[in-house]
């Protein structure tokens, strides 16, 4: 009896160690009474965590018209509420060593700080009371709203590069919201009001509208305990009516080309409205794969064909980001060689992307998924970072499950499927070239 | 005699028992008050139970078989292993005259193969077992960083001692690096931050290498040649200009396996490098380029002081209260969170060998940046004469004590650290230390510092459009 008892306490061991390797980051989750999504990731390497507090309201969510007010009102969250007046908020996070930020996405927004651990209660407090309690005022509206005109000014009218992709993203999204730019134009910004921002923080800033994430020196008892203190007595609000989002035209192909005086040297890229986690959960892996293979460090295909074979480019990266509420986008960069034609490279790059889809076998995918799975334990390394990745694939819905068994999920991918998935990005998706030129001199 | 008519008692006591109810309910409202309706937040930092066990940061210097000094921070819960090291004086301001770029285009070239790999077979080896290896260089110092799992320390090990015993250098990879150096050059002008940022290099240094495009100079890059960055890794790559610094799952004895095997080989002496200490005339000097440009933006300059100098935790605790810490600082709160004439608004110090310096910056929109400029001038000499309060004192202390631990976060923040400490001698205690010597700064040396330091002796930029 004995033996068998220690031989199944063994199996058991054993398939715990199984379960916790295979978990990106270890994270457990919990919901409070109110709605509240509460994730914790234990990191015990350090006395510090990382706060952070995931609203599921971004951009996409703003009324026509009334473009960068989900970003105005992230401004706004640190100008006060009736407990905590002015800037009171700000001090008293920095008079306790914290790194406090915040930011506004196409899909969320996040307010976070990096404490010691000895801070987080306060950390918690504040967060909570201006999760109920924002207080604005008409000096204060205004003051922030000048601030935000001058924010979109230096990020973009200062920054041609940024300039150049915020148009590439209204061509390609069209009617979709994910066009309009986060910080809003200028005019936009101009005619948002106190009470827009008032209207958009009822309807959205409530718990059962966000993701907790605390990541650190914390274990989960705790963490239960703490969330239920400060965020429990936090009263659910029922949740504005999501805009409904377009569908995309899957034939549409566009082509946008931009010179400008000040660039120096030519970009191209290529941009995919592709498959997200909420679209094909299961197609975003294929996708994964896709990118490590084509174009993901300088040993990708993409990197041997244009760069060291072709000699039509000078570097080249694709990227894929499925954590979005509505599509995904899968993108091509490319830096030409000099001296080269845009549409030279252009067809150098359609020719080598056949080329390369061609060629995908089950040894290249293996050797992709290598790649890609062999710096898992990195993840487990700064909280910071942990708690951002999660935190926000929470918050663009991906449920934490699937969150942890992401390297599991791409152990499965075969090759056919990374095929038919390109097949169908290629080929059948919303997609724009873009070019963006030196102003060739008169 | 003795007895008192009963109206007297009568009317006496009433108005002390008015009195005290008074008293009494005051303090209750005064007490609930302070209590319930006004948030204490020390009262929430002292109840909370977490943080109250000790944290050890301790630090070993450990010495090789063939005497390769580092220090070590033993860091075990994931098996991960970081190593920063640097070779000092081997940067950019000590590139000669006639190969400027060259430390950056061997920067770029090491991870192009080594030994028996070449340039695709070495990023193989790397890419398949998540090794992260880089090179930088900076204004000082040649600097190489390398991340690995546990599991590939060994093979970690292996590639890094080839690439500083044999790199390749093969002549296609330096065609591709010298193409991409050139087509850095051409976009560097991109953007107005960038104009700025080379012209006040030149503005402010003049002659000396500071003043230097970090990215080299586009004749000579289209020049150099394989002998010449040969040369350079021979000359620059030393036992004796070497700092180390490792962190993460590795004892000592692997630890100094490490060092032996990587390092062990490297020549005892190279190339004596002198850079001469900057001389920069702050004499109130100041620039303005007309540019394109959504925002103007400023750079201004004046003395700083170097790690080890008496002035410096004074002057770091000044820079911080006056602009280094965000919303908070007297810049933002003046002129962003009072005014909104802003987005940015800051001041920092940096810490260069030859020319240690207080730096600030602003942009704002072309109608509001005189204004800007005009308050922020105000706003330094106001400190310079002024100084801080003690509260602000007491707050920046609070903050950069209590957000010591935070540094330590990633294991590679961590070997890095430990290569400044030994840079810049800050002595094997310095994590134990380093708050004291936060706690030990007064007022009054935070006011000498201001004083000392936040003048009209400043050297300032703007770039933009002026009306």
């Amino acid at each position: 009896m004995k033996k068998i008892a220690s031989c199944l306490i063994i199996g058991f061991l054993l398939f715990k160690i199984g379960i916790a390797e295979a978990k990106l980051f270890g994270g457990e989750e919990f919901f409070l009474d109110n709605g509240m999504q509460v994730i914790v990731v234990p990191n015990h390497k350090a006395p510090i965590i990382k706060h952070m507090v995931f609203y599921k309201v971004g951009s996409i969510d703003e009324p026509l018209g009334k473009g960068g007010l989900a970003h105005l009102l992230e401004h706004l969250m640190f100008r006060g509420t009736s407990k905590i007046k002015g800037n009171r908020l700000n001090e008293l996070l920095e008079e306790n060593g914290a790194e406090s930020n915040a930011f506004t996405a196409t899909d969320m927004t996040a307010y976070h700080q990096a404490l010691d651990i000895s801070r987080l209660e306060l950390a918690m407090f504040l967060e909570a009371d201006r999760m109920q309690n924002l207080k604005l005022t008409p000096k204060d509206f205004e003051l922030e709203r000048g601030i935000v005109y001058q924010e979109r000014k230096q990020m973009v009218e200062n920054n041609p590069l940024y300039y150049f992709n915020e148009s590439l993203r209204r061509v390609l999204w069209q009617n979709h919201p994910y066009s309009r730019p986060i910080t809003g134009t200028v005019e936009e910004i101009n005619s948002l009001t106190l009470e827009d921002a008032q209207n958009f923080y009822n309807k959205y800033y409530a718990p059962n509208n966000a993701v907790l994430v605390l990541s650190g020196d914390i274990d989960v008892p705790t963490a239960k305990e703490l969330a239920q203190k400060y965020y429990g007595n936090v009263k659910a609000r029922e949740i504005g009516k999501r805009v409904e989002l377009p569908k995309l035209e899957d034939t549409m192909k566009a082509r946008l080309e931009m010179s400008r005086e000040q660039i120096g040297g030519m970009r191209l890229s290529k941009a995919y409205a592709a498959p997200s986690y909420n679209h094909n959960p299961e197609d975003i892996y294929n996708l994964e794969i896709l990118s490590g293979y084509l174009g993901e460090g300088e040993t990708s295909k993409l990197y041997k064909k244009l760069v060291l074979e072709q000699k039509t480019a000078l570097a080249v990266s694709t990227s894929y980001d499925a954590n979005s509420r509505s599509y995904g986008t899968f993108t091509i960069s490319v830096i030409p060689a000099p001296g080269l034609d845009a549409d030279k490279v252009l067809a150098s790059l359609d020719a080598m992307v056949n080329e390369a889809l061609q060629e995908i076998n089950i040894d290249e995918v293996e050797k992709v998924k290598g790649k890609m799975l062999a710096g898992l334990v990195y993840l487990k390394d700064n909280p910071n970072d942990a708690a951002y990745l999660v935190g926000s694939a929470a918050a663009s819905g991906m449920k934490l499950a699937d969150i942890e068994m992401q390297a599991e999920k791409l152990k499965q991918v075969d090759y056919q499927g990374v095929k038919k998935a390109a097949e169908r990005l290629f080929e059948n998706s919303p997609q724009v070239v873009g070019i963006l030129k030196p102003k060739e001199s008169k | 005699m003795a007895h008192r008519p009963l109206y007297r008692q009568r009317s006496g006591f009433p108005w002390l028992k008015i009195l005290i109810a008074i008293a009494v309910v005051g303090y209750a409202l005064y007490w609930a008050y302070g209590h319930l309706l006004v948030f204490n937040p020390q009262e929430i930092v002292e109840k909370s139970e977490l943080g109250r066990k000790n944290f050890e940061t301790k630090v070993v210097e450990i010495v090789s078989p063939k005497g390769i000094k580092a220090y070590l921070f033993k860091e075990t819960t994931n098996p991960i292993v970081s190593v920063n090291f640097l070779f000092k004086n081997a940067g950019i301001a000590s590139d000669d005259q006639n190969e400027s770029g060259i430390s950056n285009m061997v920067a770029a070239l090491l991870t192009e193969g080594a030994g028996n790999y070449d340039s695709q077979s070495f990023k193989e080896q790397l890419e398949s077992r998540a090794i992260g290896m880089s090179f930088s260089s900076g204004k000082d110092d040649f600097t190489g960083s390398l991340v690995t799992t546990k599991e590939h320390l060994k093979t970690a090990l292996t590639l890094l001692k080839s690439v500083l015993e044999a790199p390749r250098f093969d002549e296609a990879d330096i065609k591709i690096a010298k193409a991409r150096m050139l087509e850095v050059l051409k976009r560097q002008k991109e953007q107005p931050t960038q104009v700025l940022a080379l012209d006040f290099a030149k503005f402010l240094y003049g002659e000396h290498p500071y003043s230097r495009n970090p990215a080299g100079d586009a004749k000579v890059i289209a020049n150099l040649s394989r002998q010449q960055l040969q040369n350079f890794v021979k000359d620059n790559f030393n036992r004796n200009n070497l700092v180390v610094g490792i962190a993460g799952d590795i004892n000592e004895i692997e630890a100094k396996v490490f060092l032996d095997e990587v390092f062990g080989n490297l020549p005892e002496y190279g190339r004596l490098n002198f850079v001469r200490n900057a001389d920069i005339n702050f004499d109130g000097r100041s620039k303005d380029i007309k540019h394109p440009a959504g925002q103007n933006i400023a750079a201004i300059a004046a003395k700083g002081a170097a790690r080890k100098d008496e002035d410096f935790y004074p002057l770091f605790i000044a820079n911080h209260i006056f602009g280094g810490s965000g919303l908070s600082s007297r810049l933002s709160q003046a002129i962003r969170e009072k005014e909104g004439l802003t987005y940015s608004i800051y001041s920092y110090l940096s810490l260069a060998d030859k020319a240690p310096l207080l730096n600030a910056g602003f942009s704002s929109t072309p109608d509001n940046f005189a204004k800007v400029v005009e308050m922020f001038n105000q706003e330094w000499l106001k400190f310079g004469e002024k100084g801080a309060s003690q509260k602000e004192l007491d707050k920046a202390k609070n903050y950069l004590i209590s957000s010591y631990n935070l540094r330590f976060a990633g294991i590679d923040n961590i070997s890095e650290m430990l290569v400044y400490m030994q840079k810049d001698n800050l002595g094997l205690d310095f994590l134990q230390k380093r708050n004291d010597y936060v706690r030990q700064v007064s007022l009054e040396d935070v006011n000498k510092a201001a004083k000392k330091f936040f003048n009209k002796q400043i050297v300032a930029e703007n770039i933009g459009s002026f009306q």
